[in-house]
């Protein structure tokens, strides 16, 4: 039984394809104007690395937040679910996931299942989530990827107040001109987020083990800065940015089961 | 049904409105719009909104600006007319007028950080538009974004302002002060308007209000029922308008008759707002979104309903004419959005129990601390009591708050928790 | 005793918490009567948080005043030294709801809310007396104690005098008869609200005393003429550096409108005289409370601008700074009124936000510099 999962996110698109428990194959691409046709290619290229023609598959679940438009899936469901499902899939052990994603970032309470017990989402604004530092990396000249490896050569603490992301570019400015190092700035960046992040995750109760997701997980400083703050038992999956994905496809194989 | 109004309707009004700051007009032809799907109690909200606005450009009685906790009784016994402008401002808000009333107070220094009713409110207090008040009476119930709005439009027009200081305490104390200023308040206005407040008016618009009551509880009822035979979305619109502002006249007594006929009919025949009826919903906070939304679809879409919402909840017993300042008081003082915390938690799960409700949402309307203050308490408990609650965040009156992706996500992700 | 010497006693109030052994009552609101709290046998000390208010952020918020999720973020992190007892005011939404969010997760012995009516009426300040005396019904019954009218008067007495001391010092400053800056004074009225009174007005006193020796006192030059005068007006300061900026742009801030400024203590002379009429004490505090300077909160703008004005007129300033903290729905519904009547009088004014959060005072300084520059033109 081949399935596949797809996650539409606001920065990348991610497809999983799923047989027998088993992931066989995943690509990442970033989300452009025509999502729609980007998502096709996406599953096609991941299709074509599996050796698998589209008609093999006998059941597509949508995530993220273009979920909806995808006209070829069997069913949407939302990325809280989904990476709640992958997670409980790669560690059974997982209680709590911290997803830090393009547009949103989530914590979810997960039971022994892989069930949504409860969860709390950022409000509208971007900041804490991977957008904000991309748009902070921008600032600094330096690549979305660099910054977690750059962030670990910091030796000097500074405090990052503003989580506006117009004040905290200012701020991040003003900052370089005050002749601070990059690597020190973008520390201050990391803890910045991870208060955010902690205090919304201190609105449910947390337990470990605790999974991070999405594509901001890859970054190692973000989760040195996490580690710090939670105190808590930290699990980074391999690949933390397709656990949506991987969800996505999990739910799509028990579909077919419960038919 | 607000949200389904029809195009022509829109045009009209706004048109109207815009050409013509004499509202008297408005009335006019206000009365004449109806449409032919909506049902018989929309058409006499409507009328009564447009009616209120007619009388008050007549000048014939006192034009009364007042707030939604102002009891209105107070007020009609009194032989005022009172305009609501947090409720036109959620109106205005239905027909996509309100940001042009926004853009107005933000440019004044009303900045985005206050609630969005009181800017819209505030545009329209600058614009001109509507009928100036004679006096402002205003309660300090429940928040103080109204306890001040009412006070800097006083200044504005240069009238007036009775602000009913409403206590925090539930007790004898807190009654008697509120009491001796609703009184106070009375004689001012008698003096004023050189009528007697007499005993036979009193009675009169209390009998109207306490037999509206008896409908409203007995509606609250019906809202038992599986399927929802009255969805809350309609609930927080034409029929809060009522709610608030009609209570205590001929006209919102038959408003309340009509819609209990019409609920009660589709009880009998077992119709419901949806349906295929999965997840009941009760719905927290005063407000919901009035401008165009999809959160409606989308629970419909995940067959969820909106089985009650806290708004609707009549706290109060009946009025007593023989002692109407403490009856009137204690109306106040008995609503649950005041005092501690725990109290608005107890009415909170005594709804969630006596309607069957499979999940809560509190909509957390961005520029109001009253409500928003006390969700995470709320959660808390609902939570330990095994009742998932979603705290959704949004904006009531100001769509540029609303991101329709992300709302919709919020709402998904806590219905696929339900399932 | 030396200015230096003095400032860092009274800044520390980690060190004052250690030395004091009586029983603390925390406070919040500057409509808290203190008067309550002494006679009781308590230390008073009002919450002014300085931290990051991060840990409140999880049970209120982020739309929610920077000035009481800081309460609650401190509260939360140093529990211990909190949990004790606490009296919060009805002043706003704010604060009733930090007392809800308090009881729930800080917790502690004695957590009391007093309902705060909005004006000065009769009827107000019966009520106002009434729950006053709920106040010390359910202090005496939790602490098995009896507050006496004698206790009470001995109270007034000493935050009357906390009072006219800080009135003295701020005459002397304004005047700029003595070397202290806008920061240092402001760090002396703080110190009058995290101190023990008694123990307070006798450094004071010693400190003013120094203060006015002859060798002290500063001659009169013209360059401080030549200063523009401002007036800071607004909820709660929570970078005191802020006043700082405006001196270094040359501008004088010659009256704080702010309750940790002289709102707090200002408008002493009133309480003196009823005291002289020998009445109840619960009388004459509640009347003092709800007669004093009143904050946006209270429903009397134009007691508020009045006396806004006569200051303005009385210390010659030039212009005004508003500098609320954000969310705070009473002050900025104010702000657009007020701001308009200083239009007519033609006394230009800038708008500021405060957070709670350091490295705010970047987008400050600009702002401040520009509002300065302004004033200078317009001379």
């Amino acid at each position: 039984m081949i399935v596949a999962g797809l996650d539409i996110g606001s920065l990348t698109i991610k497809a999983v394809i799923f047989e027998e428990n088993k992931i066989k194959g995943f690509t990442i691409v970033p989300t452009g104007a025509d999502a729609n046709k980007l998502t096709k290619d996406c599953l096609e290229l991941t299709l074509k690395r599996t050796g698998n023609d589209f008609k093999d598959l006998q059941a597509i679940v949508a995530t993220g937040y273009g979920r909806i438009s995808v006209p070829f899936t069997d069913k949407s469901i939302t990325e809280i679910t989904c990476h709640a499902i992958g997670a409980n899939w790669l560690n059974p052990d997982t209680r709590t996931v911290i997803d830090i994603g393009g547009q949103d970032s989530k914590v979810i309470s997960v039971d022994q299942d892989g069930r949504v017990v409860d969860f709390v989402m950022n409000d509208k604004c971007a900041a804490g989530t991977g957008r904000f530092l991309e748009v902070m990396a921008n600032a600094l000249g330096v690549k979305t990827e660099e910054l977690g490896n750059e962030s670990l050569k910091s030796k000097k603490k500074i405090t990052i107040s503003s989580m506006c992301t117009v004040f905290a570019e200012s701020e991040v400015i003003s900052l370089i001109a005050e002749g601070c190092a990059k690597e020190d700035i973008i520390r201050g960046l990391h803890e910045a987020i991870s208060n955010r992040i902690c205090s919304m995750a201190c609105r449910l109760r947390l337990e470990n083990t605790i999974a991070l997701t999405g594509g901001v997980a890859k970054n190692i400083g973000m989760v040195h800065a996490l580690k710090k703050r939670l105190k808590a038992k930290v699990y980074v999956p391999e690949e933390p940015q397709i656990v949506g994905a991987l969800g996505a496809a999990i739910a799509a194989s028990r579909i077919l089961y419960s038919e | 049904m607000l949200d389904n109004y029809n195009d022509n309707f829109k045009s009209a009004l706004i048109k109207k409105i815009a050409k013509n700051s004499n509202t008297y007009q408005l009335g006019n032809i206000g009365s004449k719009i109806y449409f032919r799907k909506s049902s018989k109690s929309f058409k006499l909200w409507l009328d009564f909104l447009f009616y209120q606005l007619k009388e008050a450009c007549k000048k014939r009685k006192l034009v009364v600006w007042t707030n939604i906790y102002t009891p209105s009784e107070l007020l009609y016994a009194l032989g005022l007319i009172p305009i609501y402008p947090e409720l036109i401002s959620g109106v205005l808000a239905s027909v996509g007028l309100a940001s042009y009333f926004i853009e107005t107070a933000e440019s004044k220094f009303y900045t985005t950080d206050l609630c969005s009713f009181y800017r819209v409110a505030t545009g329209l207090v600058l614009k001109g538009w509507f009928p100036e008040p004679d006096l402002i009476i205003s309660s300090s119930q429940l928040c103080d974004g109204s306890t001040k709005f009412f006070h800097s439009i006083s200044k504005y027009y240069n009238c007036e302002h009775y602000l009913i200081d409403t206590p925090y305490y539930n007790d004898l104390n807190s009654q008697k002060y509120l009491a001796a200023q609703l009184k106070e308040i009375a004689h001012k206005i008698d003096e004023i308007s050189g009528q007697q407040l007499n005993n036979e008016r009193i009675n009169h618009t209390f009998n109207l209000s306490n037999q509206a009551r008896e409908y409203i509880i007995k509606l609250s009822k019906f809202r038992e029922n599986i399927p929802s035979p009255l969805s809350g979305w309609d609930a927080m619109a034409y029929i809060l308008y009522m709610f608030f502002s009609s209570l205590g006249t001929e006209r919102g007594l038959e408003f309340y008759r009509t819609l209990y006929q019409e609920v009660r009919e589709r009880v009998d025949k077992g119709i419901g707002v949806i349906k295929e009826e999965k997840h009941r919903i009760l719905w927290l906070h005063q407000i919901r979104p009035y401008y165009q939304n999809e959160i409606i679809q989308n629970l419909k879409e995940n067959k969820a309903v909106i089985s009650f919402e806290e708004v609707s909840y009549v706290y109060w017993s009946a009025l007593d004419p023989q002692r109407p300042w403490a009856s009137l008081a204690q109306k106040m003082t008995s609503n649950f959005g005041i005092g501690p915390i725990e109290r608005r938690v107890k009415t909170v799960y005594d709804l969630v129990k006596r309607y069957n409700i499979d999940g809560v949402i509190h909509f957390s309307q961005r520029g109001c601390r009253q409500s928003c203050g006390g969700a995470y308490i709320i959660k808390d408990f609902l939570q330990k009591k095994g009742v998932p609650m979603l705290i959704l965040d949004g904006d009531g009156a100001d769509s540029r708050n609303y991101s329709k992706a992300q709302t919709r996500t919020r709402i998904e992700a806590f219905l696929e928790m339900l399932s | 005793m030396i200015k230096k010497e003095f400032l860092d006693y009274i800044q520390h109030k980690e060190r004052i918490f250690e030395s004091i052994k009586k029983p603390r009552m925390g406070w919040v609101c500057t409509y808290t009567p203190v008067e309550i709290i002494i006679a009781a046998g308590f230390y008073p000390y009002r919450i002014i948080p300085v931290e990051d208010p991060s840990l409140a952020n999880s049970y209120l918020d982020s739309n929610f005043c920077p000035y009481v999720r800081s309460c609650l973020g401190e509260a939360l992190e140093k529990r211990p030294e909190y949990a004790d007892n606490l009296i919060i005011v009805n002043s706003c939404d704010a604060m009733r709801r930090l007392y809800d969010a308090w009881r729930h997760y800080v917790q502690g012995a004695f957590i009391y809310l007093l309902d705060l009516p909005r004006d000065d009426s009769a009827k107000a300040i019966k009520y106002y007396q009434a729950n006053l005396q709920l106040l010390i019904d359910r202090l005496e019954e939790k602490f098995k104690i009896k507050i006496s009218e004698d206790l009470l008067s001995q109270a007034i007495l000493v935050c009357n005098k906390t009072r006219k001391l800080l009135t003295e010092l701020s005459d002397l400053y304004v005047k700029e008869k003595i070397s202290l800056s806008a920061v240092e004074f402001l760090q002396i009225v703080k110190g009058s609200m995290i101190f023990p009174q008694e123990e307070y007005n006798i450094l004071l006193e010693k400190f003013l005393k120094d203060l006015k020796k002859e060798e002290n006192i500063l001659p009169e030059t013209s360059q401080i003429k030549n200063k523009s005068k401002i007036l800071i007006t607004g909820t709660v300061m929570d970078d005191l550096s802020m006043a700082k900026v405006v001196e270094d742009y040359g501008g004088r801030v010659v009256f704080v409108d702010m309750c940790t400024g002289n709102r707090y203590f200002s408008d002493q002379s009133k309480i003196s005289e009823i005291k002289q009429t020998n009445s109840d004490p619960l009388r004459v505090l509640a009347e003092y409370y709800l007669r004093k300077i009143p904050c946006p909160r209270m429903m009397n703008l134009e007691k508020r601008w009045e006396y806004l004005l006569k200051i303005i007129k009385d210390y010659q300033v030039k212009g005004v700074i508003f500098y609320n903290l954000k969310f705070c729905d009473t002050s900025m519904f104010e702000l657009p009124l007020i701001r308009e009547k200083l239009q007519k009088n033609k006394i230009p004014s800038l708008c500021l936000e405060g957070e709670f959060a350091s490295n705010n005072l970047g987008r400050v300084k600009t702002r401040i510099q520009a509002f300065l520059e302004v004033l200078e033109f317009a001379r």
